[in-house]
């Protein structure tokens, strides 16, 4: 039986190469970035920043050849191997014949990628355009009148900075501390033995038919004192049915026998819990922590209707704002206004609050395959 | 020692216990305190987050409008009866925001619906690996940037003058002057429509994507011999295999006929639109919160739950007699 990870065992350093060219991309991305700035007409460009631009280039040049050289040698390298090792059942893969339907499936697909990507691109050439220039529209794919003054703008509000603040922190404490709540109620739901079970059971689900609605709950909030609270957007947050039943359909897969072993051994439910299954659960909270994250990074409506303090806006909530209202540019002087506009400055605004999830995007791409692992296992 | 009810035991000196013996009841043990106290957590949270609410329906029936505590509200607010839902039925408004929101819905549900199934099964017709995982990774991206964002950069998309939408089509002469997308209320249906086809297309194929790739290889094999074709081999083979999912959906679809996701019909409702993009949730929304007309908005947060409700038990119902599943 061979192995038909076509990667596996390969010679090469697997994380060595992958870094070698993440590297690469980034400074190839920098050549590409600052060749073109020192060539551009610069908005308030003095020659002092057209130097730097230049040198930043001829460094960004030399990085690029000390990591790609080494990282081209290790691809060959691996490429090799990977051909070695794929031998056997190439052939079955190159009889499939490519036919009118690949055609326009592939193109299809191809186009629905640009549709998604594009935005993105249009967007970056815009948050780099002078705004009085951007006005006059035709801007594609580079900005026609470079400048950094937007994200300067976006940067020395602090309203971003203390949005940042606030998005991070929920995320992290509120995907943390919902993971556990949610996985301790899963553990004892999974359980065979639970008394009561039935009654626990209908209580979770009555709640997925039948919601009171919006304004009940805000009332709640305000009665029990979450109002305009950081806690708001931790609390009410901990725990969903969804999420629960995701959990406890992974805690049954795993053996009973752990479960007995360790009861012999004097460990209590709690303990079992907490150092067997969720050791062994790795999957299922890296899928959960992940819809949580994005959950709570996103989020911008609960800082709408439960919060009034400045405080406690989210990123999100302060993106909305600076969209709808161009708060950006309020009490600016009126001849730097005259240059910017508030659409260029929201373009740089969406680029910073994105740059994040950018970060993030490849690091969280692998959890995919176990999500839809879970996901069918639940279907 | 034989516990088994109803069975007679001998004693030593051969006499015989006439007696049904009684079941013993099983000890609590600590192990089942700890369980029933985990299980607990859930019952105290939605006992606060959920349970309460449904109390403070009351309010639906009373003119509590204003008040910030939901107990001296419920205690003190005039009981009226009714005339919250009759308020909302002759409401002006009322055809029109049921109208979007059915429509929307509907809408939805015919295009929104299918398209990430039929985008799943192209995708696993793909013959190149590679291109497929590229697929899957760039389509997954706009999932993961909030409404705002991806709102945003629509907007500027889209924009009247600078928007590359409206410059790019005067220039190639398909339009003759910029059309005002965002403001235009004809528009707004099919704006819905299209962004939330680019940022959920990718995610809401993953469960048919997975569901595909579970069908045995040698269904496809068989068919193969028999001489079916591509697309005979979708017809009889695919689309029968991940049927169990799609009903699953089409039922939560159903069930959220009344739901439009507020976080993204809110970034691109605006003035000019209102009378297109004006539903349920944005209306309750408007006068729950910032106009205090709380039992107003109890009042129809109150029926479309319970039309909701409905329509999940009837589309169950409904499916489970024509295909056998359901999803309770």
């Amino acid at each position: 039986m061979t192995d038909l990870r076509p990667y596996a065992g390969t010679p090469t350093k697997e994380w060595l190469y992958k870094a070698g060219f993440a590297l690469s991309i980034i400074a190839f991305a920098l050549i590409a970035f600052f060749l073109y700035t020192s060539n551009i007409e610069i908005d308030e460009g003095t020659p002092e920043l057209q130097r730097s631009l230049v040198a930043l280039m001829w460094i960004s040049i030399a990085l690029f050849i000390l990591v790609a050289t080494p990282t081209t040698i290790l691809g060959v390298r691996r490429h090799q191997a990977f051909k070695e090792r794929t031998k056997h059942f190439r052939k079955s893969t190159l009889n499939t014949k490519f036919k009118t339907f690949d055609a326009v499936n592939y193109t299809f697909m191809t186009l629905f990628m640009i549709l998604c990507i594009y935005p993105v691109i249009y967007v970056l050439a815009g948050s780099f355009n002078q705004g009085a220039d951007y006005a006059a529209g035709g801007i594609y794919f580079l900005p026609r009148l470079f400048t950094f003054e937007n994200y300067k703008v976006v940067l020395t509000n602090s309203g971003l900075w203390q949005g940042y603040w606030v998005t991070i922190s929920r995320t992290v404490v509120g995907t943390l501390s919902a993971l556990v709540f949610t996985s301790i109620v899963a553990y004892a739901m999974s359980r065979p033995n639970l008394r009561y079970k039935k009654t626990f059971y209908w209580i979770n689900i009555f709640t997925m038919f039948f919601s009171g609605g919006l304004i009940p709950f805000f009332l709640i909030i305000r009665s029990i004192g979450l109002y305009d609270n950081f806690l708001v957007y931790i609390i009410p947050a901990l725990y969903s049915v969804y999420h629960m039943i995701i959990f406890s359909a992974f805690f049954r897969t795993i053996s009973d026998e752990l479960h007995e072993a360790a009861l012999v051994d004097g460990a209590n439910e709690f303990r079992i819990y907490w150092q067997i299954y969720m050791p062994l659960s790795k999957p299922v909270i890296a899928t959960v922590a992940l819809w949580l994250a994005i959950g709570h990074w996103n989020a911008y409506f609960d800082t709408m209707i439960f919060t009034n303090s400045k405080e406690l806006q989210t990123l999100q909530y302060f993106l909305l704002k600076a969209i709808q209202t161009a708060t950006l540019t309020e009490g600016m002087p009126a001849e730097m206004m005259l240059r910017l506009s508030p659409k260029t400055i929201s373009l740089a605004a969406i680029i910073v609050s994105m740059i994040p999830v950018l970060f993030f995007f490849p690091f969280v791409r692998k959890n995919f395959q176990s999500g839809i692992m879970i996901g069918s296992l639940k279907g | 020692m034989n516990t088994n009810p109803g069975m007679t035991v001998y004693k030593i000196d051969g006499t015989q216990t006439n007696h049904i013996l009684e079941e013993p009841k099983k000890k609590w043990t600590t192990n089942d305190w700890i369980l029933l106290a985990m299980a607990s957590l859930s019952i105290a949270f939605l006992a606060v987050f959920a349970y309460a609410p449904l109390y403070g329906l009351v309010l639906a029936f009373q003119a509590g409008d204003g008040y910030l505590n939901i107990l001296t509200a419920i205690n003190n607010a005039p009981f009226v009866g009714l005339d919250n839902f009759r308020d909302f039925l002759t409401d002006p408004d009322f055809r029109t925001i049921m109208e979007n929101t059915l429509g929307l819905n509907i809408l939805q549900l015919l295009i929104n619906f299918p398209a990430p199934i039929i985008f799943a099964i192209l995708m696993s017709e793909l013959l190149h690996d590679r291109f497929k995982k590229t697929v899957q990774t760039v389509t997954f991206f706009p999932h993961f940037i909030s409404w705002v964002i991806f709102g945003g950069i629509f907007l500027s998309l889209l924009d009247f003058e600078t928007g590359i939408v409206n410059t790019l089509l005067v220039d190639l002469g398909i339009i003759n002057g910029p059309v005002d997308i965002l403001g235009g209320e004809q528009y707004f249906w099919w704006l819905i429509i299209i962004t939330s086809i680019i940022k959920g297309l990718g995610w809401g194929s993953v469960i048919y994507v997975a569901a595909i790739s579970g069908i045995p290889n040698d269904l496809y094999e068989a068919a193969k011999m028999d001489g079916a074709n591509r697309f005979q081999k979708i017809v009889h083979i695919t689309i029968p295999s991940i049927a169990p999912t799609i009903v699953l959906f089409f039922i939560l679809s159903i069930a959220g006929l009344l739901n439009n996701g507020i976080e993204h019909l809110w970034v691109f409702q605006n003035a000019n639109n209102i009378t297109r993009s004006e539903v349920l949730d944005t209306f309750i929304y408007k006068y729950g919160i910032p106009q205090w007309r709380y039992s107003y908005a109890t009042a129809i947060g109150m029926m479309k739950s319970i039309i909701s409700m409905f329509l999940l038990i009837g589309s169950n119902t409904v499916l489970k007699k024509i295909t056998g599943k359901g999803i309770y």
